[in-house]
């Protein structure tokens, strides 16, 4: 958090001139003193800084120069719809990613698994807004399904989600395969096959529960991925109207105060999601459970 | 990561390079890994050389040849990939976008593979000196994945391709720094980097000789999927509009150019983002690959065998399969082999094993670890781990000769099994009573309920006390000797006519073992079943069977009633191993002589009987021809120098 901060401060008060975003263009040496003076431009480098991490512990990040509104309630009216796209593209990924992988553990190194593991890559390999481009270009564009662009409804969702789901359900199944083959290899399953189960039954039953907290570690760290990466590439690309597409018109615009609110608040989030993993991860182990008890 | 920390063979002795980690352990690249690298040596020299060639033909604008299709799909071959909405040549625009991914990745991947793995080095050798700062810092880094701040430092300061590359750099260095520094950690702890800190080497020579070669392979490892990341961030960026420029050539920005086109020149979209996608893929086809070499141990279900119905146990041809024959024993092995195929070769662990058990009759089989009597175990039920397969011999069930497919049909129902070490033979995160219940529903068929109920009358059977309370705990909850009595709960739950146990006390205490034992006794006498106990102590053996089994090398030397064997050992090796063990009648644990080291794979293969180089009875014949099994009376022995 303190390292995002210290980033941001650097880049918006010391690398770049903030006050010139803010003036419009053509203004006067006076308006600039104006402006500089009344956002305390012009104060010592430490003051400064004094100032922006007070601004920031609560939460104040400035106005708009260019919607005029509180930057930061720009940004968490804009936070909905960018949750909506992570949910509904985490889901698919898992909903891909699990069945990929009892598949090519199933049979390792059979022609199925191969598919499987080759089949992830591609998802890992492929760029989400080339895969949102072709998705339009198929789906919207020859076929007429799905609107191109815009947000709200379960139709727009469509695309997006599937292109920001692919490159996720890759990740997670060439994790997922490799922490379930491991815990194949683990006693345990020798003793469930002993016990007459099938092999199906002990990767489903057995090595896939066992694998849950590595897959839960990745999980968590493409929920962070996608709030911070993945939508402002594909939000973008469709034109979803969350935080990611924010981040991208206030940078077009220079808007100085909504894209630290913009990183901020994002990095809140991330905090928060990587919190709540590991209380997740915490309750998967009836021993880390007890504990906790 | 393990495979680096492996001392040097032959101890102190200091390796002058170590370039691609063991020695002898070298990996034949994969097909895959060879198209891959060819994939992106093709690229990269288009990238190079391609832009001196095409650089006008990328730039000039031809409005009168705009959008032309690619070659294949009604163009001409002057532009073979087509042109885009102002005229310029596709292929050229790939080119000249080929050489900036290759730029920006081979920058990134320069700048900050270099600076973090000096500082993860500096941070490996001076632990005092801001080590804890430094990884502070990395790991909050590493929490945050952020293309987001790339995009926000990068579009505030204005785009530019050394931008990129810093910024990339920035966000990129952390994943070095935490590698270099944990493998330098446990480098330095290895024996050639030890001695030649003893021989007096200087810091530089250790550091640049010894340590950095060391690093090297995971290093690029690692290097490689970083390029395959700062290429798909390039192109991001450029994309969104904050990378690269125009009129500069990107693949990225040749998408987001090709949209506005989308309808009628699917080109411009695709191409590009094909280059991105296969250069991507092939870099990480490349990484995984050379994550293989980082770790030589294949992982086992890997190399399973190409064809599974192959094997030769299936291939014999089963008698016609005959009612079960009330006079035949229960199981009957015959000529057993079982090989595992390693990297290094094929090793026999179980060669023309045959042994016979009888129905409620209790057979021990004793040996050393590594004789293949756990091998020979795992055979029955077809679970021998891979590389290992079963290679001949037959097993008859009731006089009926079974193919291993068979063999799985019979576990747990009628052949079950009990564990050396009962805690890991648990599924650490069920409940011991649905563990025993799993079994239930799937042989006898039982209700969710009836399994329950009947789960907790098991583990009263075995003693367990409170037994309704224990089966709603988890492994973790149970001591070693509980444990084992869970397992045995679970392996009794079907109805098994054999119980193989494997070791089923070496893990427990004293007074443990002798209970476990007793209820192993009691279950044969009270249900009937034969139990086939796998031991090295033979005391246990002695203890709880009629027959018992001595192998060696992965052979039967002799075999025959526990008491006559054990009295009068005809075998050489079965008198050592007697004599090796505690005797109830003299002082504990008074051992007069070791038991002899277990043979490896080679010497195994040669001609002769396998305990000939430590016999003390060898006679010239032992070394060349291989003893056969001779039947005297009740018992036999595979000896050309029998005792008595």
């Amino acid at each position: 958090m303190l390292g995002v901060s210290v980033v941001v401060f650097v880049v918006t008060r010391l690398l770049i001139d903030p006050t010139a975003r803010l003036v419009p263009i053509g203004s006067s040496q006076e308006q600039y003193d104006a402006a500089q003076a009344a956002h305390g431009f012009d104060r010592s480098i430490p003051a400064q800084f004094v100032d922006f991490m007070g601004d920031l512990v609560r939460l104040d990040f400035g106005r708009s120069v260019w919607l005029g509104g509180d930057a930061r309630t720009i940004v968490v009216e804009r936070m909905p719809a960018t949750l909506v796209l992570v949910g509904a593209s985490i889901g698919l990924a898992v909903l891909i990613a699990v069945p990929t992988v009892v598949i090519a553990v199933l049979k390792p190194g059979s022609w199925l698994d191969r598919i499987a593991t080759t089949g992830a890559l591609f998802g890992i390999a492929v760029p989400s807004f080339w895969l949102g481009a072709l998705l339009i270009l198929l789906f919207s564009v020859n076929l007429g399904w799905l609107p191109t662009s815009g947000g709200g409804d379960l139709q727009h969702l469509v695309l997006p989600a599937i292109a920001l789901a692919l490159p996720s359900a890759g990740r997670l199944a060439q994790v997922g395969r490799a922490a379930v083959l491991e815990q194949m290899q683990e006693r345990y399953i020798t003793a469930v096959l002993a016990k007459g189960m099938s092999r199906r039954r002990a990767v489903v039953f057995h090595a896939l529960r066992n694998a849950a907290a590595p897959i839960l570690s990745i999980l968590t760290w493409e929920v962070s991925r996608a709030i911070s990466s993945g939508t402002v590439v594909v939000e973008t690309v469709f034109g979803w109207p969350g935080v990611g597409q924010l981040a991208v018109s206030a940078l077009q615009r220079g808007d100085v105060f909504v894209i630290q609110a913009v990183v901020f608040l994002v990095a809140v989030t991330v905090v928060v999601v990587n919190a709540l993993g590991d209380a997740g991860l915490q309750r998967v182990d009836p021993r880390t459970r007890a504990a906790a008890r | 990561m393990a495979a680096l920390t492996t001392p040097a063979p032959g101890g102190a002795s200091v390796p002058r390079r170590r370039r691609w980690g063991r020695p002898g352990h070298r990996r034949p690249p994969t097909r895959s890994a060879v198209v891959a690298a060819a994939v992106l040596v093709t690229i990269a020299v288009a990238a190079v050389v391609g832009p001196w060639f095409v650089a006008d033909d990328a730039r000039t604008v031809r409005l009168t040849e705009k959008l032309e299709p690619p070659a294949l799909f009604g163009g001409d071959w002057s532009a073979p990939l087509g042109t885009d909405g102002l005229g310029r040549d596709v292929l050229a625009r790939l080119l000249m976008g080929a050489r900036v991914s290759l730029e920006v990745g081979l920058g990134t991947v320069v700048l900050a593979g270099v600076v973090g793995t000096g500082l993860g080095v500096l941070a490996g050798r001076h632990r005092r000196w801001g080590d804890a700062v430094l990884m502070r810092i990395v790991d909050a880094e590493l929490s945050f994945p952020g293309l987001l701040i790339v995009l926000a430092v990068i579009g505030l300061v204005g785009p530019s391709k050394l931008a990129i590359i810093l910024v990339l750099s920035l966000v990129g260095w952390m994943v070095y720094t935490k590698l270099a520094r944990n493998m330098v950690l446990s480098l330095q702890e290895t024996t050639y980097v030890e001695a030649a800190e003893t021989v007096g080497c200087s810091p530089r020579r250790i550091v640049f000789r010894h340590l950095l070669p060391g690093l090297m392979p995971a290093v690029l490892t690692v290097a490689t999927l970083e390029f395959a990341n700062a290429v798909l961030a390039e192109s991001a960026l450029s994309y969104v509009g904050f990378g690269i420029e125009p009129p500069a050539v990107s693949w990225g920005l040749m998408v987001a150019e090709g949209q506005a086109y989308a309808s009628s020149a699917w080109w411009l979209v695709v191409f590009p983002g094909l280059g991105l996608a296969a250069t991507v893929f092939a870099l990480h086809v490349l990484a995984n690959w050379m994550s293989t070499r980082l770790h030589p141990e294949p992982a086992p279900a890997l190399v399973e065998p190409p064809d599974a119905e192959g094997r030769a146990g299936a291939s014999e041809p089963a008698p016609a399969s005959s009612p079960e024959d009330e006079s035949a024993p229960l199981l009957a092995i015959d000529g057993l082999r079982v090989v595992f195929h390693t990297p290094e070769g094929p090793t026999p662990a179980v060669q023309d094993v045959s042994l016979t058990v009888r129905a409620g009759e209790a057979v021990g089989v004793v040996g050393e670890s590594g004789s293949g009597k756990s091998v020979t175990a795992m055979a029955l039920l077809d679970l021998v781990p891979p590389p290992g397969r079963r290679e001949a011999g037959t097993i008859r069930w009731h006089g009926t000769a079974l193919a291993p497919r068979d063999l799985e049909g019979l576990r747990g129902k009628r052949i079950a099994m009990v564990f050396q070490d009962p805690v890991a033979a648990l599924d650490p995160l069920m409940t011991v009573g649905r563990q025993i219940a799993e079994v239930l529903r799937e042989h006898r068929g039982l209700s969710r309920r009836a399994a329950a109920e009947r789960a907790v009358e098991l583990l009263a059977l075995t003693g367990i006390p409170a037994p309704s309370d224990r089966a709603r705990q988890y492994p973790y909850e149970f001591s070693g000797g509980m444990a084992q009595r869970v397992v045995v709960a679970m392996a009794i739950a079907a109805e098994p006519e054999l119980l193989i146990a494997d070791e089923p006390t070496s893990s427990l205490d004293v007074t443990t073992q002798a209970q476990i034992l007793e209820l192993l006794d009691g279950l044969r006498e009270r249900l009937g079943l034969a139990v086939l106990l796998i031991s090295h102590d033979l005391g246990v053996v002695a203890a709880s069977c009629s027959t018992v089994v001595v192998m060696y090398a992965g052979r039967v030397m002799e075999e025959g009633p526990v008491d006559e064997v054990l009295r009068r050992p005809r075998h050489p090796y079965t008198r050592r191993l007697i004599a090796c063990s505690p005797r109830l009648d003299g002082p504990r644990f008074q051992f007069d002589g070791s038991p002899s080291a277990v043979p490896d794979g080679a010497s195994v293969v040669a001609a002769g009987c396998p305990f000939q180089p430590q016999c003390d009875r060898a006679i010239d014949r032992c070394a060349v021809e291989l003893p056969p099994m001779v039947a005297v009376g009740a018992r036999s022995a595979a000896c050309w120098s029998p005792d008595g």
